[in-house]
């Protein structure tokens, strides 16, 4: 009888372990949410606009979700400053109260003047700055520092904070 | 024994549970292969799981199947997001451990999470694939990844509406009928996961209409747009070859350009500047778009992970094209520049050319084994430095050769601008000092340091070892970065932007370079009228630093002239660009607080004589005007790839009023800025 009971015991645990796990994969990827900027065409501007997280919430690994949201732009048909087409994030690095962000080389295609880049690399700072605890962000290309991109406008050689514009 | 019997029934029980939440069994890798747009798609480095299949990202074939449909991949070790871009800007995310995919607001399910093995990551191929508008569809023993055409979106705005659709590969459609109420257009090597119909009420669009027919390896949907009479459509700018964007409104409103017979990507038709109304029904057959180029494809090995198809069957008409297969040339346009011409040349592929020129001033370009869209082009432009352009199809056999041919007056410098998907020959009235006679090139091949005698060597030549591009001193012999500063307090730096090597945006026919450099030259004249010693970084064409520096290198050798000199002022002329051709404007940009009364004053004497749309002077981390020391501004005087802007940049008296404008400003900041105020330093 008491073995009965055990037996019951392990298979309700093992039940509500499994439901339980069930339940964590279930549920919604909305929930909590992150805010990103994109820069209206103005080039001055920066509207927020929220998007789900996954269920990671490092802050890493958050900061790589919002920064590759930054790259690929608001909802299509949104009038926008955007990144290049195929600019992607590399990868990302918390260094202190600093987000190091390396994007890819696409964005050497861009032959676009002052005003795009300033309005590219603004949405980018804005984003990442809203972050808890950071306050600026340090951008390499394609793994190298760089002073500008190429045709050279928007200086890149130092960290960028809000305070940079 | 019954303790034993409640032992083993608990750990049957915890086995059981391992065995649900464990990611994927632990299996040796297979190949899978799957049809993909006239190829096989072949991945190594795959594993069948739970009727989907786990492929590492890196997998060739995987890599392929992402660049097909322009989707990047972007993951890094030690954090736990995978987020996909698509072409047309949407972002699919999935989570280490989670297998839920989610995207453009819809969230999906996938059969398992995606994992780590052996340092490469797993992902649900096949989950992933739908997320991308990819259906995989089961035809006897085979798998067809069949591309959709997967989203729709309407947008109304005031009485206008715009219908973008976006699919999995760029858009290769033929307009099939045109009537007052009724749009019918077909888009071939896609299937459909939209509605059947959809009825709207915008007051411009009533009902969409698609319908799906050929076979599963090469589909085609035919969407119909039925509206209500008198109602205009256009071709209106989509982001990405992905999507193709139409509006719909009442007759005269904006509505961007005619929708063409037919596009296919790569190809450029000739466009068509205005929208036009509904045309009358059509009683015969669209004409069959052109060809793509005739490519004849090898079949691949055995162990090639990709076999090909012919072209026919390759919906987007990217195969790789046989060195045999000719070329199109699909446009030569002739737009003014300067005193001369810019030509552009557009190719369907990639192409070969060699160009010549004859003592009599005749200057020609070869394209070989090209075909000549259309009965060639015959312009006589008036205009200073060009007397003819021609276009024709010179040889058919034993190779087919375009040849292009301008008629100079006198020896005109001819520069070659590689373009995307093309070039551009821009003849701006000087005059050519290099004596080259000969020299080669291609479209489509990595870019070359141009050609054409402005002060950077041909294809070919080459530079002696620390030689300069620009050996011309400025003064009395001395290198010109390091002269005297004949009176700090009276001298202003101009910088033309860009230069040599370096084009700066391209675009209506336009090269920034090259109006920068007109604009300085007669800004320059103005402010030595006023009195001002000035020192130019760049007087040609050239690098500033040295040929083709890098661009931390030719930024700084600008401001070099400026901080070593110890001017008063230094003013950077450029000028915008940007992806969208409705932007359009002039801007002063400033970064420190000594610059902005010098950028205030510039755009409030701009703007009365431009007639351009006024952006205003605002502030911006831009290097130039950052490293300076003294007051300094980056004049951005219009948009390049704005058609109006660029026409006004065509006009020498508009550049006369640009030069006028930032005169004036000069003027007007200098009579309320003393000298020792403005060069205080502060940043």
């Amino acid at each position: 009888m008491r073995s009965l009971r055990t037996l019951i015991f392990v298979a309700l645990f093992a039940a509500a372990a499994y439901g339980a796990w069930w339940w964590f994969n279930q549920r919604p990827a909305a929930g909590d949410t992150v805010t990103v900027y994109y820069t209206k065409l103005d080039g001055q501007t920066e509207v927020p606009w929220r998007v789900s997280l996954g269920s990671a919430r490092d802050l890493k690994s958050v900061a790589f979700y919002t920064a590759t949201q930054v790259l690929a732009g608001p909802a299509p048909g949104v009038d926008a400053i955007r990144f290049p087409t195929g600019t992607h994030v590399n990868a990302v690095d918390v260094e202190g109260s600093t987000i190091h962000v390396d994007i890819s080389k696409e964005i050497d295609s861009s032959a676009a003047g002052g005003f795009a880049e300033d309005g590219e690399f603004k949405s980018l700072v804005w984003t990442l700055t809203a972050l808890p605890n950071i306050k600026s962000v340090r951008i390499t290309i394609g793994g190298a520092k760089v002073a500008t991109l190429p045709g050279g406008h928007f200086e890149l050689d130092e960290p960028l904070s809000r305070s940079s514009w | 024994m019954s303790r034993f019997r409640a032992r083993a029934g608990s750990a049957f029980l915890a086995l059981t549970l391992v065995a649900l939440c464990a990611p994927v069994p632990l299996r040796a890798q297979e190949a899978s292969a799957f049809w993909f747009v006239g190829t096989k798609l072949i991945l190594e480095r795959s594993i069948e799981v739970k009727g989907d299949v786990a492929v590492a990202i890196h997998d060739g074939g995987f890599e392929r199947f992402l660049g097909k449909l322009g989707a990047t991949l972007a993951f890094a070790p030690g954090q736990s997001y995978v987020i996909l871009t698509t072409a047309d800007r949407r972002t699919i995310t999935l989570t280490l451990g989670d297998a839920q995919i989610s995207g453009g607001g819809v969230t999906t399910r996938a059969p398992f999470a995606p994992y780590l093995e052996a340092n490469e990551l797993y992902v649900p191929f096949l989950a992933l694939a739908r997320a991308l508008y990819v259906e995989p569809v089961k035809i006897g023993s085979e798998t067809v990844l069949q591309p959709q055409l997967g989203g729709l979106d309407v947008r109304t705005e005031a009485k206008r509406t715009t219908l973008t659709f976006r699919a999995a590969i760029p858009l290769k459609y033929t307009k099939i009928a045109e009537s007052p109420e009724r749009l019918t257009i077909a888009f071939s090597g896609v299937a459909s996961t939209l509605p059947q119909t959809r009825r709207l009420s915008s007051g411009a669009v009533n009902e969409v209409d698609v319908l799906v027919s050929g076979n599963p390896k090469n589909p085609t949907t035919t969407v119909t747009i039925e509206g209500p009479a008198g109602v205009a459509h256009g071709l209106a700018t989509a982001p990405s070859s992905n999507e193709l964007a139409l509006a719909f409104g009442p007759s005269g409103t904006a509505l961007g350009g005619a929708i063409p017979e037919w596009f296919t990507p790569g190809i450029t038709q000739p466009a068509v500047a205005q929208a036009l109304p509904m045309k009358a029904p059509r009683t015969a057959a669209t004409p069959s778009p052109a060809p793509l180029a005739v490519a004849t494809y090898a079949p691949s090995g055995n162990t090639a992970p990709v076999a090909t198809l012919p072209p026919e069957a390759i919906a987007g008409g990217s195969g790789t094209q046989a060195s045999a297969s000719p070329v199109y040339i699909t446009d030569v346009g002739v737009d003014p520049l300067g005193d001369g011409v810019s030509v552009r040349v557009s190719a369907s592929g990639p192409v070969s050319y060699e160009w010549h020129r004859l003592s009599d001033n005749r200057w020609y370009m070869d394209f070989k084994n090209a075909l000549l869209s259309g009965s060639g082009r015959d312009e006589r432009p008036n205009v200073a430095a060009v007397d003819a352009v021609r276009a024709r199809q010179v040889a058919t056999t034993p190779i087919p050769i375009v040849r292009v041919a301008l008629t100079l007056k006198g020896e005109r410098r001819v520069e070659i601008v590689p373009l995307d998907g093309g070039l551009s020959l821009a003849v701006d009235g000087s005059t050519a000092t290099d004596g080259m006679r000969v020299g080669s090139g291609a479209i489509g091949a990595p870019p070359v340091v141009p050609a054409g005698g402005f002060g950077t060597p041909y294809p070919g030549e080459t530079l002696a070892p620390g030689a300069s591009a620009y050996p011309t001193p400025l003064g009395s012999g001395a290198p010109w970065k390091y002269a005297a500063p004949p009176n700090g307090s009276k001298l202003i730096v101009i910088d033309p932007g860009h230069g040599g090597s370096d084009s700066g945006a391209l675009g209506n026919g336009l090269i920034e370079k090259n109006l920068t450099l007109d604009i300085a030259l007669r800004l320059r004249a103005l402010l030595v009228a006023q009195g001002w010693t000035v020192k130019m970084t760049r007087t040609t064409d050239v690098d500033v630093a040295r040929a083709n520096a890098a661009d931390a290198e030719e930024l700084q050798a600008r401001v070099d002239v400026a901080n070593l000199q110890n001017a008063r002022l230094f003013i950077s002329v450029h000028i915008n660009s940007f992806t969208r051709s409705d932007l359009n404007g002039t801007m002063t940009f400033y970064t420190k607080a000594i610059d902005k009364p010098l950028a205030d004053a510039v755009q409030r004497d701009l703007m009365p004589l431009l007639g351009t749309k006024d952006d205003g002077a605002r502030a911006g981390r831009l290097y130039v005007t950052r490293k300076t020391t003294m007051p300094a501004i980056l004049v951005e005087t219009g948009f390049i790839s704005n058609s109006s802007d660029a026409a006004l940049m065509r006009s020498p008296d508009f550049l006369q009023h640009v030069a006028q404008g930032i005169a004036n400003g000069v003027r007007d900041y200098t009579r309320t800025q003393p000298a020792s105020a403005s060069m205080a330093g502060e940043r």
